[in-house]
């Protein structure tokens, strides 16, 4: 890998953390629930999908602010591929949420502030790659886009971090539920959690980092053959 | 099986230590009603009632009576008669067995003609345990383990690839 282990480390450091936090997901103690059960082990892996999906979408406004500042149009490329990767981590979520809400909630769908809050705000980003489609200039496309970007981000954390905060919801830290802290969560369940979080991010800016060079390979050729 | 179990025994010595632990008898599910007229006083040593129980909790969301205390060995308390006004409680504690397993216990304390009546009712909450202690879980740990590392190999591969033909159009320049 170019650059070697000082420009990588980060990769390994998310890789050893899952090494860690996948293992213990399966066999680290948990809090023992009426309705969950062994469920609660989702956890570790239904809600860390979110946590990367901010993430790769926060990076993904970073180098959409960095695109409209500079005009450089590889940043704008990035900024795709990173909202790119960030909503496969958003489908994960939302099919691994309906998988873990139809055993407790008793239905894969409810009306939770925080599963519509998701819902739109990942139609908001589908909506963020049709504009792209339609703006052929790449000057007017990295404007547009960067903008638009910045506005999903802002309505994402509306919609799912702060609407279900105002309004009921099941999920635990909201409409009035505690948090992590108010739960009868087992505080070893955080060495656990927080680990995986954070390797989850990593390996996410790790994909769309993939997805970028790959994008800005292709672009380069193509730049060389509408110039030749 | 064993296979796997001792390569992860090897590799993840630490791990075992948080596998459960092989479970022992169960405590008994049953009902008691006891009554009492006097002020404060112990209701129900739940220890003394199930038997076997090594820590008993209430839930960070569980909203006891403010009358009521509940202690770690299991005893519930009526510390005075003044502060339970309305006619009939329930609430619901957590008790761990001796046997690893946690059990849920449905408290009902109602008063009838001055007496207070306590019903209380146990049920195991279940959990893998019987799956963990035959090790079958390490099975599920390999497999996740190994679908891991087969997708970080890969973007390890993929990462590699392009660093090259990001260089090679560079270098072509």
């Amino acid at each position: 890998m170019r650059g070697g282990f000082a420009a990588n480390w980060w990769k390994f450091l998310g890789v050893g953390l899952l090494l860690f936090a996948i293992p213990m997901a399966w066999l680290g103690n948990v809090s023992v629930q009426v309705i969950l059960h062994e469920t609660i082990r989702n956890l570790y892996f239904h809600v860390t999908m979110w946590f990367a999906m901010i993430a790769v979408f926060a990076g993904s406004v970073f180098y959409s602010i960095k695109a409209l500042r500079t005009g450089n149009r590889l940043h704008d490329i990035r900024a795709e591929q990173f909202a790119q990767t960030g909503m496969m981590f958003g489908f994960i979520g939302i099919t691994t949420g309906m998988m873990w809400a139809n055993y407790t909630w008793g239905a894969p769908w409810v009306d939770d502030p925080k599963l519509n809050g998701s819902a739109v705000s990942l139609l908001i980003y589908m909506a963020y790659f049709v504009l792209r489609g339609s703006l052929n200039d790449p000057i007017r496309r990295l404007r547009a886009a960067g903008a638009y970007n910045i506005f999903a981000f802002v309505m994402l954390i509306l919609l799912i971090g702060l609407m279900p905060r105002i309004n009921d919801s099941l999920h635990p830290g909201n409409g009035g539920n505690p948090g992590f802290g108010g739960y009868d969560l087992k505080n070893e369940m955080k060495w656990v959690f927080y680990p995986s979080v954070l390797g989850w991010i990593l390996i996410g800016f790790w994909i769309a980092g993939i997805k970028s060079k790959s994008a800005i390979a292709k672009y380069t050729l193509e730049e060389e053959i509408t110039e030749s | 099986m064993k296979i796997v179990h001792s390569f992860l025994l090897v590799f993840f010595t630490g791990l075992s230590a948080f596998a459960t632990q092989e479970p022992i008898s169960a405590a008994a599910n049953s009902t008691i009603t006891e009554s009492v007229s006097v002020f404060p006083d112990t209701l129900v040593d739940l220890n003394r009632q199930f038997g076997g129980l090594k820590s008993v909790v209430v839930a960070k969301e569980v909203v006891i009576p403010e009358a009521i205390e509940i202690t770690p060995s299991g005893l519930i308390i009526l510390t005075s008669d003044e502060l339970l006004k309305a006619e009939a409680y329930s609430f619901e504690v957590k008790a761990e067995a001796s046997d690893n397993e946690v059990y849920i216990i449905s408290v009902r304390i109602k008063k009838s003609n001055g007496k207070i009546l306590v019903s209380t009712v146990a049920d195991k909450i279940d959990m893998a345990s019987g799956f963990r202690a035959e090790g079958k879980i390490y099975v599920v740990v390999a497999v996740s383990m190994i679908l891991f590392f087969v997708i970080i190999g890969y973007l390890f591969v993929l990462d590699r690839r392009m660093n090259r033909i990001q260089s090679e159009i560079k270098n072509r320049k």
